[in-house]
């Protein structure tokens, strides 16, 4: 029995060698945090359709990604997106469009939601991410199809922000990053709106 | 002294006698005027003969100068040169030699011997530096004369000379001169001599000379004929080039032979007479000397038609034309309407192996007209496209009517049949009348007929076909379409427990959702063990973490991952 019960902790002994490595700690972002201020009065909007924003195929990814040159891009193995980047970026410029200055309801396009408007905002975002620059960026063009404009017609905005990291880490740079989305949905509403 | 010597001597008188005596001092002179009498008649006696030659002018001719040689020895001197009384010519009066004296025959000949070129050659170069001489052509015939009338030019052959001399004649329109090659088989065997042209006969005569040993060529049924120049020839049978040697390109010149098939015949040994044709197919032919003559009356153009074109029988050449257009108490009518032209042709006996004698003609004459009124006939038909030439064409026709017997001028006349453009108008103007008489008109409109009457018949079966198909599908698709909609309806079943808020839809939905949450959550693990797959038995605490550094740390520095952010 007691050789039994020796060869058993020898076994459990090597077996903890073996112990797998815990994986290390995962963090998950999400860029909206469900603070929308939009009112849930029932007035009549008109109706902006938010289309499928075209993200460059370097960002659609779950990691977070950061860019450490000019030509290099590093994929962080601790820090994910809890849900797709495209679906969080058209969340959280929901929430600030159909924010309580806004005169116009934004939906986003869902193929099956057969919503159908004149009125139009389509986004195509170039970089989207902190840089070894200290710095958060976010560029790209969004452009707007009015009722009146032609289908081969549009009018087309290029926006380009950029902030600055005042803390280290991926939880300063996606608050950084909501922000700057903030700034896009503010000017997106100045120009809609005007 | 001496006249105390007389007194005392008695004086003698002095006896004069008269003498008699000639001197012999004299025998002197005797002896040298004997000597000098006898070179003179020695020289008298033993000069040759004073001759006289006539020639036509005395160029180069010297007195005292210009020789008289013989095979290149001189054998005399012109002493004078004078002119005739009339003018005609000079009379050269030479001294020849004693020992040359005996060939001064009527046959000799003499002639002035000058640098000459020609196409035959060149000659007397010599007489450039030693001046003209005149060239004695020695004979042993003849009588003994002194008077001679000297040749314009050297004689072409000289006396001796091996060989046959021959005649040949022609009336024909080429000439030849003195000088040009006889040919045979590229090889020059003579030339000609001499031309005399007959005034009566309107015929050049040529005296030729074929060198020994080809006179032996020379037969009874030798023929020559021309061989001058390049010699092209667009007959019926196509085009045909003729040329002799490169001499003969040059200049004119026969050649002769025996035509093919006939027999050589005895040699020639003396002078005889030959005529010279055209070419090989007139001397050829002109072995077949009997024929049987013909007309035949065209009506179809004869454009193309040449005298001497062949008659033919089946392929095979018998006779020639000789006559187009024969003069007759018709030529006057050439332009009324249905004028036949007549052609005159012969049909050579030799050429149907016949003997080519009275009785051959008889036969081939006899046999002919047996032959037309069995439907022999003759036509024009083209015996080279390209140069359009037409021959006589005999041919026997099954289905031609009997015609009588018809002379003209005497001659047997052979019907004629359209020539081969003729009657392939003719045919294409009978297919061009049968298409017209079709009654095209008649056919449209049965053919319309029928083509309504096809119309009716198609949409009654049309009809029919509709009425059998309705019928069967009503007896075969009433089963196959309830089949289907049972499997519509299943399938209607199955898609709706499918469709968008079904149930069914949603746990599908759920499902999927919960898959790719799964998956998400497991992508840091996926990605650990990717990067480092031995991280889950082995720790790694070196792994560096890169991460986003505040504006006071410009540097994206690479941290050990001890505080997790």
């Amino acid at each position: 029995m007691i050789k039994m019960t020796g060869l058993f902790v020898i076994g459990l002994i090597c077996t903890s060698a073996c112990t797998t490595q815990p994986v290390k700690n995962v963090e998950y972002f999400i860029l909206s945090n469900g603070n929308a201020s939009s009112s849930p009065t029932q007035q009549q909007k008109p109706i902006v359709v938010v289309n499928q924003i075209i993200l460059p195929s370097y960002l659609d990814t779950s990691n977070l990604a950061m860019q450490l040159s000019d030509h290099q891009i590093y994929y962080s193995k601790q820090h994910f997106w809890a849900e797709p980047l495209k679906t969080g970026m058209t969340n959280a410029l929901l929430e600030d469009l159909n924010g309580s200055n806004s005169n116009n309801v934004y939906l986003a396009k869902i193929d099956d939601a057969k919503v159908e408007s004149p009125h139009q905002l389509g986004l195509h975002i170039r970089q989207f991410m902190p840089t070894y620059q200290s710095t958060v960026i976010l560029n790209g063009q969004y452009w707007l199809v009015g009722p009146a404009s032609d289908k081969n017609q549009a009018e087309v905005y290029s926006f380009a922000y950029e902030v600055e990291l005042e803390e280290d880490g991926y939880r300063h740079s996606v608050s950084k990053m909501r922000a700057l989305l903030r700034r896009l949905s503010t000017d997106i509403l100045n120009k809609v709106e005007k | 002294m001496s006249s105390d010597g007389t007194e005392s001597m008695t004086t003698q008188d002095a006896v004069v006698a008269s003498s008699k005596r000639i001197s012999r001092i004299w025998l002197i002179p005797l002896v040298a005027m004997s000597i000098g009498l006898w070179m003179v008649y020695y020289q008298w006696a033993n000069q040759g003969p004073l001759i006289q030659i006539e020639f036509a002018s005395a160029t180069g001719i010297e007195a005292d100068n210009t020789k008289i040689k013989t095979k290149d020895v001189e054998i005399g001197v012109v002493k004078s040169v004078s002119l005739k009384p009339d003018l005609s010519g000079v009379l050269v009066t030479a001294r020849i030699q004693p020992a040359a004296a005996h060939l001064l025959q009527t046959d000799s000949n003499f002639w002035l011997v000058t640098p000459r070129v020609s196409l035959s050659g060149v000659s007397g170069l010599s007489t450039l530096l030693s001046g003209p001489y005149i060239t004695m052509e020695p004979s042993n015939s003849g009588e003994e004369t002194t008077e001679f009338v000297a040749l314009e030019n050297p004689p072409v052959t000289p006396t001796g000379t091996p060989g046959l001399q021959i005649t040949l004649n022609s009336d024909d329109e080429f000439a030849f001169k003195e000088g040009d090659p006889i040919i045979y088989k590229g090889l020059q065997v003579g030339e000609f001599e001499d031309i005399y042209f007959n005034l009566e006969e309107r015929v050049v005569y040529y005296n030729a000379f074929i060198e020994a040993p080809y006179h032996k060529l020379i037969t009874e049924n030798t023929k020559f004929w021309n061989a001058s120049g390049v010699r092209f020839e667009l007959a019926a049978n196509g085009i045909e080039v003729q040329m002799g040697s490169l001499e003969t390109i040059l200049t004119n010149g026969v050649t002769f032979g025996i035509p093919d098939g006939m027999p050589a015949g005895r040699q020639i040994t003396q002078r005889a007479y030959f005529d010279i044709y055209k070419d090989y197919e007139s001397a050829s032919n002109e072995r077949y000397k009997l024929g049987v003559n013909f007309v035949v009356m065209i009506n179809d153009t004869i454009r193309g038609l040449t005298v001497g074109a062949p008659v033919e029988y089946r392929g095979l050449e018998i006779g020639k034309v000789l006559e187009i257009n024969l003069p007759g108490p018709d030529n006057n009518r050439l332009l009324d309407e249905g004028y036949a032209i007549p052609i005159l042709i012969t049909i050579q006996p030799s050429r149907v192996q016949q003997p080519d004698n009275r009785q051959g003609v008889e036969f081939v004459r006899a046999q002919t007209l047996r032959w037309i009124e069995q439907g022999l006939r003759a036509s024009l038909k083209i015996g080279n496209i390209l140069t359009g030439g037409l021959y006589v064409d005999l041919q026997h026709y099954e289905d031609v009517e009997a015609l009588p017997l018809e002379t003209f001028l005497g001659y047997d006349v052979i019907p004629t049949t359209s020539g081969e453009f003729a009657q392939i108008t003719q045919k294409v103007s009978g297919v061009l009348d049968t298409i017209n008489s079709i009654p095209f008109n008649d056919i449209a409109n049965n053919t319309n007929e029928l083509l309504s009457s096809l119309n009716e018949t198609a949409a009654a079966f049309e009809q029919t076909a509709q009425t059998l198909e309705n019928l069967l599908s009503d007896v075969k698709d009433q089963q196959t379409s309830e089949n289907i909609n049972q499997t519509i309806l299943s399938l209607n079943t199955l898609l709706k427990d499918y469709s968008a808020g079904s149930k069914s839809h949603e746990e599908l939905i759920d499902t999927m959702t919960q898959f790719q949450s799964t998956l998400q959550q497991m992508t840091p693990l996926l990605q650990q063990l990717n990067q480092t797959p031995n991280s889950l038995i082995f720790a790694d605490g070196t792994q560096p973490l890169v991460e986003p550094k505040a504006k006071a740390n410009t540097s994206p520095d690479t941290t050990q991952d001890n505080n997790n952010d």
